[in-house]
């Protein structure tokens, strides 16, 4: 089950890097980093479930922070930028 | 109860592959926003409460859990509003509300 969850996990990653190689637009990209950082965030703590290693369940709690204030900030100073 | 924390991390995997597919076959970044915003959060919440019943350490994954519940429809609407008022392209199949203005 936890190789089937792996496998599904990965097929997404390689679809989400396909778009994020093709979007034709930033918006594109910015929501393909996005969803690239959210489901890289399950991949690691599965990891950690099944290696037994508490502290990479840290290291999914920064990656989680630190794709949703680099999305977050990225979009509001782009939006900015544009509607002026 | 070990087949059923398998079937929510299960479920929770097979949401995840769905908002990846649908951000390859939409053709339009409105209806892209659409389905990975919903999906990925709802894939994270399954993944999040299987992975408790699993019994690995439920403070950290509820500190999880309920981040992704809240920031997720927060990034997805942030996504939204700056593509819609920086003049993102918008195709033809996507139904506009008629009383939005773009500027």
């Amino acid at each position: 089950m936890i190789v089937a969850s792996f496998v599904l996990l990965m097929l997404a990653l390689g679809l989400g890097f396909l778009r994020f190689l093709r979007g034709p637009q930033l918006w594109d990209r910015l929501l393909c980093g996005e969803l690239i950082g959210t489901i890289l965030v399950p991949v690691i703590v599965l990891t950690s479930h099944t290696l037994g290693e508490d502290f990479l369940m840290d290291v999914a709690i920064a990656l989680t922070l630190l794709t949703f204030i680099g999305t977050a900030v990225t979009a509001s100073l782009v939006d900015e930028e544009s509607s002026e | 109860m070990s087949s059923i924390s398998d079937f929510f991390v299960l479920l929770g995997s097979f949401f995840f592959f769905c908002a990846a597919l649908g951000v390859v076959r939409m053709g339009d970044f409105f209806q892209r926003i659409q389905v990975t915003g919903l999906a990925s959060t709802l894939g994270a919440v399954l993944f999040f409460v299987g992975l408790m019943l699993k019994g690995a350490n439920p403070w950290k994954l509820s500190f999880l859990l309920l981040f992704f519940f809240l920031t997720g429809p927060l990034v997805a609407h942030l996504l939204g509003r700056g593509a819609f008022r920086s003049k993102g392209r918008i195709s033809n199949k996507t139904a506009l509300d008629p009383r939005l203005k773009r500027r």
